[in-house]
């Protein structure tokens, strides 16, 4: 339960009385007191003091809290911030702190996140339904077929069944780094029919005397976290470029978070639609139909689902040099154990 | 497994209307050294300040071992356990190493102090790194390395973890440099944290483990261990090569020749400087900068040996006289140490102006002459009744434009391009190779052959108060390698 003066509402109050109260002792010392008398002085200094007081601590204690929370309301009506408006540091009142209590519990993110999920799964199927993608995924087959017999045919066909399979039916939020990377692994085995000795994957952890690569690749993340960005490096890096193209991926795990970095020496982002494009990922943003036209859909949805999950502190961040490459790098709290909760932030940030 | 000690997520700030630091997003781990390597400075200053206490943000939050320290919603202003190390010292110089170290940090608040007692302390953690510095010493006598040593342990026991080393490398020589690597890879493995803050990406890699590439309040690009070659940082950096002839230089005159001189350290330096050339003089133990310009400008005179300056004997009483003899000295950090803030762009460009007409007062039809030269190359700056308002490339410009107006025959520069941003550095390298197609002499004297080299002749290289080596332009790519 919440002290009364927790609410700036009630710290106004506070202040307002002490300073009628300041108001009232001088208005009574001027009609009890004589001028130039040491009680005048005695009482005159401390009424003083007790002023100044009041403005600093009215200061400290509502004027600096006040502005704190303006500031957090301008950026969440800007977009700027989710989880800020749920943080504020000193609510107005306590009506006001349940409004945003219950507007909170309105925001039903269960549904969000499964919306963001169906959304991921919906490119995901619609790019596996491009009539580009199934038709060189399919003349690959038939290459294979007339070249080398039927053994190949069954592999491709298998990568390709296996890939819908993650995709779609694997249910729950979170798998393993594992099976992510299986599933990576798989969809560069579809491409390379397309892209041949042009695509180069390589994997890496970085490991040290606590934590091998099995602990890494036992830690859990959001699913299909990885095969929009890689898909994202293939399409816009690494496809328009003249000459090989390399993928890299890297896995960082700290004792906080688990950082992964998908690099490719691509074709790289212009700095200033990079800017704009950190700018959108810096918290969640709902996709209309200008943000679309922006581009970087697949990596935003990525960085919704991860924020709506884990919180504000994780998601994608982005560097870029146009013509030498793009690293997108993914933050995520370290998980092993069961699914995780859907709480905004609270187990992620720990704050 | 790793920790983090400091962790920057979308941290953005502004002052005023202008973004000084953007969506700046890193990590660095316990006992790790990143190095900080820095493009173009914009907002780098505040970056430092940032870490090191919790100033207000437009937008992010800042964390310090795990703990969120620094947010958008507040700052407390607070100091975090970060230390700074800078050219500028930190200690009390009339202080021991001691008493610097127990008695002037942070929390101390004993007012009997056991001298013993602290000595003691020191002596242990000192043994501990294999440090041999004698802790009654006074500051004052310290070296540059020895002073960077007692800074970085007095961090560590005021109890700070993350240590930014901010251009250590103007100030210490290469040697001491080497020496300061060795601990900075020796605390490392205890833990502690660094931030090596420099603007030559070859300095960096020596010691750090990743890389930051900053620009203009915004991180560029993060470089891995692996990572850290000339070929990923290519693309981000612009060829320092000067605009210009930058021809190959002939003559075989020499405008400056030192004769088996002892003065302090110097044990009998010999070198000469050939007319119009432009010699780099690369001191590895960064003395022969101060100690031979104490000699061209008439501080004091050699003990032994002999200088001749254009083919005469260039003694005590013609240095005093040394812009008369046509040398003209830029200072180390010259938009420091060079210019006059409260006089106008003319007044700081025709500072020497007189010297060289003899006259106190400079004629207005000179004057306008002048500013007609130089406008095309000023800008409307020329104009300025102040120039505390003036950039840095401006600054820097202003420098140069004056030692191009004097028209020396020698320019003594130290250590030219130590500081400022990569786009500073050409900006200054263009200047310098202004001066060289003028034919003016230029001897730069340095402790980091850095830079230099793009636009230099040839480099002599000084150790223990001796030269020891000589390099030609086409073996420049031999020193490099």
């Amino acid at each position: 339960m919440k002290n009364k003066l927790d609410y700036l509402e009630n710290r106004i109050r506070l202040f307002l009385g002490a300073m009628t109260g300041i108001t009232a002792g001088l208005y009574l010392l001027t009609l009890f007191l004589e001028t130039g008398t040491v009680w005048m002085k005695v009482v005159l200094i401390l009424l003083a003091l007790a002023g100044a007081l009041s403005i600093y601590l009215a200061y400290r204690h509502i004027y600096l809290p006040y502005q704190e929370s303006q500031k957090v309301k301008t950026l969440f009506a800007n977009g700027m911030t989710y989880n800020g408006i749920f943080e504020l540091p000193c609510a107005m009142s306590r009506e006001d702190e349940a409004v945003f209590r219950r507007f909170s519990e309105m925001l039903d993110t269960q549904k969000l996140i499964n919306v963001s999920k169906k959304e991921a799964e919906y490119l995901a199927l619609q790019n596996q339904i491009n009539p580009h993608f199934l038709y060189n995924t399919l003349e690959g087959i038939r290459s294979e077929a007339l070249l080398a017999g039927m053994d190949s045919i069954a592999e491709m066909t298998e990568a390709l069944s296996t890939f819908f399979r993650y995709t779609i039916s694997q249910t729950g939020n979170l798998v393993t780094l594992e099976n992510e990377l299986a599933n990576i692994e798989n969809y560069y085995y579809i491409q390379q029919f397309r892209f041949g000795d042009k695509l180069d994957l390589s994997i890496e952890y970085d490991t040290d005397e606590d934590l091998d690569e099995t602990d890494i690749l036992n830690f859990k993340l959001p699913k299909l976290t990885l095969q929009p960005v890689v898909e994202n490096a293939i399409y816009h890096g690494i496809e328009s470029k003249i000459g090989k193209g390399s993928l890299k991926i890297r896995m960082t795990a700290t004792k906080e978070h688990l950082i992964i970095r998908v690099s490719d020496d691509g074709m790289g982002i212009p700095q200033e639609q990079l800017r704009q494009l950190n700018k959108r990922l810096r918290t969640l943003t709902i996709e209309d139909e200008s943000s679309r036209k922006k581009g970087g859909i697949a990596i935003q949805n990525v960085n919704n689902r991860i924020k709506l999950l884990f919180g504000e502190s994780c998601g994608v961040y982005i560097y870029s040099q146009e013509h030498v490459g793009t690293d997108v790098e993914i933050t995520l709290p370290v998980v092993t154990g069961v699914e995780y909760g859907y709480v905004y932030g609270s187990q992620a940030e720990g704050e | 497994m790793k920790e983090e000690l400091i962790r920057f997520e979308n941290v953005t700030m502004r002052k005023e209307k202008e973004i000084l630091l953007d969506n700046l997003n890193f990590y660095i781990l316990k006992g790790e050294i990143m190095a900080l390597i820095s493009l173009r400075d914009k907002g780098r200053e505040e970056f430092l300040r940032l870490i090191s206490q919790n100033l207000p943000i437009e937008y992010g939050k800042i964390y310090y071992d795990g703990r969120l320290v620094n947010g958008y919603i507040h700052s407390d202003m607070n100091v975090n356990r970060v230390s700074i190390i800078q050219e500028k010292s930190g200690l009390i110089e009339s202080l021991s190493i001691a008493d610097n170290i127990f008695i002037m940090r942070k929390g101390s608040k004993k007012y009997i102090i056991n001298e013993r007692v602290l000595e003691g302390q020191m002596v242990r953690f000192m043994t501990e790194l294999g440090l041999n510095i004698d802790e009654a010493k006074h500051v004052a006598g310290l070296s540059q390395r020895e002073r960077v040593i007692v800074e970085i342990v007095k961090g560590i026991l005021s109890g700070h973890r993350l240590i930014i080393m901010d251009h250590i490398s103007n100030f210490v020589n290469q040697a001491q440099l080497t020496a300061v690597f060795t601990l900075m890879r020796e605390l490392k493995k205890k833990g502690i944290s660094f931030l090596y803050v420099c603007n030559h990406h070859e300095e960096a890699f020596r010691i750090a483990d990743r890389a930051l590439l900053y620009m203009d309040g915004r991180i560029h690009k993060v470089l891995g261990k692996d990572e850290l070659t000339d070929k990923n940082i290519e693309p981000y950096i612009i060829p320092l090569l000067p605009s210009g002839n930058n021809r190959i230089f002939r003559d075989e005159n020499d405008i400056l020749q030192l004769y088996g001189v002892r003065y302090k350290h110097m044990l009998g330096l010999s070198f000469s400087l050939k007319k119009g050339e432009c010699l780099t003089l690369l001191d590895m133990d960064n003395r022969a900068p101060k100690e031979i310009t104490e000699l061209l400008t008439g501080e004091a005179a050699p003990d032994e040996g002999l200088i001749e300056f254009d083919g005469r004997a260039y003694g005590r009483a013609e240095a005093l006289r040394f812009l008369e003899q046509g040398i003209v000295v830029v200072p180390d950090e010259p938009i420091e140490n060079y210019l006059f803030y409260e006089q106008s762009y003319m007044e700081n460009l025709t500072f020497l102006l007189d010297r060289k007409i003899g006259k106190s007062i400079i004629k207005n039809s000179y004057l306008k002459s002048i500013r007609r030269e130089y406008e095309p190359l000023t800008g409307p700056c020329i104009d300025e009744e102040s120039i505390s308002g003036l950039d840095s490339k401006q600054l820097y410009s202003l420098v140069y434009y004056r030692v191009h107006l004097y028209h020396p025959r020698m320019a003594v520069l130290i250590q030219p391009v130590a500081h400022g941003d990569m786009y500073c550095r050409k900006h200054i390298l263009d200047l310098i190779q202004s001066l060289k197609d003028m034919g003016i002499s230029i001897l730069i004297l340095t402790n980091s052959v850095s830079d230099n080299l793009t636009v230099s002749d040839r480099l002599i290289v000084v150790k223990k108060g001796k030269s020891v080596a000589e390099y030609h332009r086409d073996e420049f790519g031999l020193i490099r390698k």
